[in-house]
């Protein structure tokens, strides 16, 4: 096993998407709505920043371009949940179809690589350390810590509080009047730019956007949300941000063990799903794994019957 | 104070007309500053459909609803929590289960007044808040910093009614905020709210089924059946109410005198 591109490998990859788990985290965990609407705004702003890129436009200019059009696909997505009162769910859904259109429209074809030779936000580090790959992690380590303080101050502000009560506790928000609707908008705002910004970065890291690109990104995220949280913790709100960023790294560090354990990458989807089941149902596995002596004196059907009683007390 | 002018209020159930259930039928009700209002009756009786109305969680059928001379009837419920207070039935609502103390403070303290993006913990805020909790005497100050879901269901509503009385409303709304806890702590929290109500002079409105409580405490008494004020007494008249009286009142109005009342006479 090549542990040098394993390690390299999920710092790269973990770093990038660990900006994709955080934008879900505000989604999922904050705001308690699992907005699929991320499938559309990742690809968005992979399009928007390689045409971006290719108009002539400043690299950072063209991150901050993608993220004001992901911040769009979530102020769609918050404005059809909270003024049209169609379900989070499928309000997610329908940007993410509606957005497809609107890829294609920045893009003009399925698939744009950036143009030879244009700098990308990964340059000037690149060159100034002399390497591809540690100007890419630099530049993106720099970026996840500036993230980390920022959400971190952002969610102790006043606005901050109410937005993450207005996802726990709606009727506890109302009656400290708080607008919960304008929550819902903001939260999702951020979470979708966030999103987008991530895919402004994997677009320049591996020098394309495609319209299809988005295709799953909501599972990555959701597993490095579970991985993080499983594996680091989540006793505090700061504590599960560092989790929440860490369990990219666990996630690729899987998928990337897994390739090298020469799995066929057309089964990573399959991989991808996997890893959310076993993450969801974590808590059930573990009291199997806690009291196995149990399991093996009164098999399943009576171990799996304990439960309730025990949840009861 | 708070002035009810024919208020309606029907909740369909499936579309068909026959299975319509009328919650509130032509309600006028006005209470003055600094009335403390018990509401008894029966499950269906309204009594809660009326706390709801009064908070803005649905909206009306027909009627007023005006407050300080002021017409909240089409006001939204976040923007009546400027004026109102609230505490509810399920100890879990009232504050936010993984927050600590302290941010639900927070949020209670900033209640009507636009979240701005400054830090919402201040050492100064802690040390009033810590004040506000040594009152209740229930050990909470030294847990400022414990998740709220941590708290007994108790422990919770007595912050709850804190953190509806840090910023002072106009109106206190507790809607059988000790139905839920066991009697020892919910005659602590009862005397809680009666320490709280008469040191801040709140106009207080309470919904309970225990009678022995709605004779007790309050200034004012209404007793509410199928959507009908069908008894509403104050002063000496009140003070002179006994349990059987009760009853009396109850039966005489033609309606059978619910279970929950009975047991907790």
């Amino acid at each position: 096993m090549d542990f040098g591109f394993l390690f390299t490998d999920m710092l790269q990859q973990g770093l990038i998407w660990a900006i994709m788990a955080l934008g879900v985290f505000i989604a999922y965990r904050v705001e308690d709505i699992a907005d699929l609407g991320a499938e559309g705004a990742f690809p968005l702003g992979a399009s928007v920043a390689v045409m971006a890129l290719n108009a002539g436009i400043t690299p950072v200019f063209a991150v901050v371009l993608a993220i004001l059009a992901g911040a769009l696909t979530g102020l769609f997505t918050s404005l059809l949940h909270t003024l049209l009162k169609i379900p989070s769910l499928l309000a997610g859904i329908i940007t993410m179809v509606g957005f497809y259109s609107i890829i294609l429209r920045v893009l003009g074809r399925a698939n744009v690589p950036i143009a030879t030779g244009t700098d990308t936000i990964f340059t000037p580090l690149q060159s100034l350390l002399g390497n591809r790959y540690w100007g890419i992690v630099a530049t993106m380590g720099l970026v996840v810590i500036a993230l980390f303080f920022l959400l971190y101050w952002f969610f102790g502000t006043e606005i901050g509080v109410a937005l993450r009560a207005t996802g726990k506790n709606k009727a506890m928000a109302k009656a400290q009047s708080i607008n919960t609707n304008v929550m819902i908008v903001l939260g999702l705002v951020i979470s979708n730019a966030l999103v987008a910004m991530s895919g402004a970065f994997y677009a320049q890291q591996s020098h394309y956007a495609d319209v299809g690109m988005g295709r799953g990104t909501i599972v990555v995220g959701l597993a490095a949300i579970f991985l993080g949280e499983a594996v680091f913790g989540k006793r505090s709100f700061k504590n599960t941000l560092i989790s929440v960023i860490l369990g990219g790294f666990v996630y690729f560090l899987i998928i990337d063990i897994a390739l090298e354990l020469n799995m066929n990458p057309n089964d990573l989807k399959l991989l991808q799903a996997i890893i959310i089941i076993l993450m969801i149902a974590w808590p059930l596995l573990k009291k199997c794994l806690n009291r196995p002596s149990q399991l093996v004196k009164n098999g399943l059907k009576k171990f799996f019957r304990r439960r309730p009683r025990k949840a009861a007390i | 104070m708070l002035e009810i002018r024919h208020l309606s209020k029907t909740f369909k159930i499936d579309g068909n007309k026959e299975n319509d259930r009328v919650a509130l039928d032509d309600i006028s009700l006005t209470i003055k500053e600094g009335e403390f209002v018990t509401i008894i009756g029966g499950n269906g009786s309204g009594k809660t459909t009326l706390l709801n109305m009064i908070a803005g969680v649905f909206p009306i059928d027909s009627g007023t609803i005006a407050l300080n001379g002021k017409d909240i009837t089409n006001i939204k419920e976040h923007r009546r929590a400027k004026n109102i207070g609230r505490v509810f039935q399920d100890p879990m609502i009232g504050t936010v289960a993984t927050m600590s103390v302290e941010e639900n403070m927070s949020l209670a303290f900033r209640r009507g007044s636009r979240p701005t993006i400054r830090w919402g913990l201040t050492a100064k805020n802690r040390i009033r808040f810590e004040a506000e909790l040594a009152k209740l005497r229930l050990g909470l100050e030294s847990r400022i910093f414990s998740k709220a879901g941590l708290l007994s269901g108790g422990q919770r509503q007595a912050l709850t009614l804190v953190m509806a009385t840090l910023q002072r409303p106009d109106l206190l709304l507790l809607d059988e905020h000790t139905a839920a806890l066991d009697p020892k702590t919910a005659k602590i929290v009862m005397d809680l709210t009666e320490r709280i109500v008469s040191e801040h002079l709140l106009t207080t409105i309470m919904i309970t089924h225990n009678m022995k409580d709605a004779i007790r405490y309050g200034t004012r008494l209404i007793m509410m059946s199928e959507g009908h004020i069908i008894l509403d007494v104050s002063g000496v008249e009140k003070e002179q109410l006994t349990i059987d009286g009760l009853i009396q009142k109850f039966s005489s109005a033609g309606d059978e005198l619910p279970d929950n009342m009975l047991l907790s006479k």
